[in-house]
């Protein structure tokens, strides 16, 4: 193979090599804690400053070694890329695993009006390609060549779509995002990972566990000290929690403007556009027919406000990381009907609220009632047998009661209905979650059962598809093993593909 | 083609029903199913639950017998090194373990994973259809896993160093959404494996 077919980035791609390090630096920080404790030991200025510089150089020629190396090449049907110093890689990515392409303009490369090309693969091994600092001419004409390539290699998937709205090639505009719904995103869903991504990751389950330790910490306070400090100490912890919520929820609303700045979705018949962000502007693209699920997400602030995220997410390796992100398209505070609306564009469906739902048997609520009753009663009785706690003991009953209702009304929400080609999973327990999935994207089937659910004739069912499993535990039986046949014929004799 | 003799037919059937009601299916606020049978969560239906292939019904064959000899071999094994742990053990000294208590509680104990490693042997089922691969295991949490070929992403025929003196081989399936196998179907001899796995890839082809 002749080596000009190998084209290199430009220069300004060291800058996004050095980002880059740098990201990956603040997400390993707490390996990184006993360098910064050695550091902040240094006595002399001198010293201090020449470590600084020589970090600094290092950094850079690194990123340039980098650049050096990096080698990229579109062919008529793949991207190819050679990267490495050490250890030579290169990256093969075929057309048609391409799962979606977005522009990104860190806030580094606008004044350049250059972009970065990131490329994410449908493939098994959660591969992707970035190319930094492309010019607008070189960037478009390589996501032109993907497009007409997947649209030219795969037109029976869109089938649908074109049927729906024919020969509509023009965008559509379907919602955008104000400040507002940001904050309420931001204040709704603990989006503090956003703010610190900006700078670094991995603190969302420090906050988290400062939360929730500064939770443990207000409880047990007032709890081991019966005396006449009590009343300061447990406002002394009450403000302490209140401080802390009110910076986790700052960070997060922080974190939702940052990630969703001047949100925008837009579609065509075959495929949706996001343009956010606030330092990074960010244009997703994501093919239609590559979403696998379409998640109405409602926590319960969610529910107090009359607001839930959607989800339209695209097949993942299990990966819940924040990283990951870009597999699934969020939109974030819509209203019911806006959800309903955006979902109508990917799948066709009714209202979820419209369905009758096969609710899950009474003996779910019955077992984990059961098993919530056992677990209090021996926390109950721990506590009244150690002297010291003893007043305590009775501590945990109104928990276990706000445990159990939560309990009751997960067991009233559960459940599943099929309607066509689609199948609707209902649940949560103030706030209301509705998955939506097209039965012909079905990866596996499950169907498990114990030995006393099998006397009772129930069966818990595993719907499959790439982007997550759906269990409804204790359905009948029969209803089932219909779902499941029925599923199943959907794919294997529909014919259709799930990408 | 000693295998094809599972298939269940009724695909086809279904198939030719699925090409006529293609029609109507597109309608999203076609009436409801008339058939009264139909549960209520269920609506738009393309085929009658009735005419669907029933898994339920399937006819399922066993693990080899080699399969469930070795599972029963393994837990001898691993009560036997259990004893020989218990009995120098109290040679040096740990005479916690009374002999009247430990010999009949061990005995005990190794039966009962002697029955259970049987019986999780011989209660996994597999069966082949044309569309699609059957799995059942599970003592007490029993799991029927069925894998739509045409979501096969790829298949493996894996043998052990043991498995390959007693000639058995297992084969797994990988579908996307998660890294790990999706079905995996152990206690299966090396040609039957293998042509399982030809089976597979020719359907993946073809569709």
């Amino acid at each position: 193979m002749s080596n000009e077919l190998w084209r290199r980035l430009l220069g300004w791609s060291v800058l996004y090599f050095i980002a880059r390090f740098l990201r990956q630096l603040i997400a390993n920080i707490f390996a990184l804690i006993p360098a910064v404790y050695g550091i902040t030991r240094i006595e002399s200025l001198q010293i201090g400053v020449a470590i600084g510089l020589a970090s600094t150089i290092a950094v850079v020629v690194y990123a340039v070694i980098q650049y050096t190396y990096f080698r990229y090449q579109v062919t008529d049907d793949a991207i190819l890329v050679r990267e490495g110093i050490l250890f030579r890689k290169q990256t093969n990515l075929g057309f048609e695993r391409i799962q979606n392409v977005s522009l990104d303009r860190p806030f580094y490369l606008r004044p350049l009006k250059l972009v970065t090309l990131k490329v994410d693969s449908a493939g098994s091994s959660g591969e992707e390609i970035n190319l930094a600092a492309l010019n607008e001419v070189e960037a478009t004409r390589i996501h032109d060549m993907i497009r007409t390539a997947r649209q030219g290699a795969a037109p029976s998937i869109h089938e649908e779509e074109t049927h729906a709205s024919k020969g509509d090639v023009s965008e559509k505009f379907l919602i955008d995002r104000e400040l507002g719904h940001l904050v309420l995103h931001g204040l709704t869903n603990n989006r503090a990972w956003i703010a610190l991504a900006a700078i670094g990751a991995v603190f969302s389950q420090f906050a988290d566990t400062l939360r929730s330790y500064v939770d443990v910490l207000g409880i047990d306070f007032s709890a081991m000290l019966v005396d006449a400090t009590i009343s300061m100490l447990i406002a002394m912890a009450f403000s302490a929690l209140v401080l802390s919520i009110i910076i986790v929820t700052g960070l997060s609303i922080a974190g939702s403007i940052f990630a969703y700045y001047g949100y925008e979705l837009t579609g065509t018949a075959t495929r949706l556009t996001v343009r956010r962000g606030l330092l990074t502007h960010r244009t997703i693209h994501m093919n239609k027919s590559r979403v696998q699920a379409s998640y109405y997400h409602q926590d319960w602030l969610d529910r107090v406000l009359g607001r839930l995220n959607l989800v339209f997410e695209q097949v993942s390796h299990q990966t819940n990381n924040e990283a990951d992100s870009d597999r699934r398209l969020i939109v974030p505070s819509v209203t019911f009907p806006e959800a309903n609306n955006l979902t109508k564009e990917v799948i066709r469906v009714g209202n979820p609220e419209d369905y009758h739902y096969q609710g899950v048997s009474i003996r779910l609520l019955i077992r984990n009632l059961c098993t919530l009753a056992i677990a209090t009663t021996s926390l109950v009785l721990a506590l009244h047998l150690i002297p010291e706690l003893d007043a305590l003991s009775l501590l945990p009953v109104p928990f276990a009661l706000w445990l159990g209702l939560l309990q009751y009304y997960r067991w009233k929400r559960l459940g599943i209905t099929i309607d066509g080609n689609i199948a609707i999973v209902r649940k949560g327990s103030i706030g209301v979650h509705y998955i939506v999935i097209e039965l012909h994207k079905l990866q596996t089937t499950n169907l498990i059962q114990t030995f006393l659910m099998r006397r009772r004739q129930l069966s818990s069912l595993a719907l499959t598809v790439a982007s997550r499993t759906l269990v409804v535990p204790f359905l009948p039986q029969g209803y089932a093993e219909t779902v499941r046949d029925y599923g199943l014929y959907q794919a294997e004799a529909s014919g259709r593909s799930w990408m | 083609m000693a295998f094809l003799c599972k298939i269940n037919n009724s695909i086809d059937d279904t198939s030719i029903n699925e090409a006529e009601d293609s029609d109507q299916s597109d309608d999203l606020n076609a009436k409801p199913n008339a058939d009264g049978a139909t549960p209520s969560a269920f609506t738009n239906l393309k085929v009658a639950p009735q005419d669907l292939p029933q898994a339920s019904t399937l006819e399922t064959s066993a693990m080899q017998s080699a399969y469930v000899s070795l599972a029963m071999a393994f837990s001898l094994i691993r009560w036997f090194i259990v004893a020989i742990a218990v009995i120098c053990g109290s040679e040096l000294g740990f005479d916690r373990f009374y002999p009247w208590i430990a010999v009949p509680g061990l005995l005990l104990l190794a039966a009962l994973d002697l029955l259970f490693s049987r019986r999780a042997a011989t209660v996994k089922r597999y069966a082949i259809r044309e569309h699609d691969v059957y799995f059942e295991s599970g003592v007490f949490w029993h799991a029927q896993t069925i894998q739509p070929l045409n979501r096969v992403q790829h298949v493996e025929v894996g043998q052990g160093p043991i498995d390959k003196r007693l000639g058995l081989a297992h084969l797994q399936l990988f579908s996307s959404g998660s890294g790990a196998a999706s079905l995996k179907i152990p206690g299966l001899t090396l040609t039957r494996a293998e042509d399982l796995r030809e089976f597979i890839l020719r359907h993946r082809d073809t569709t």
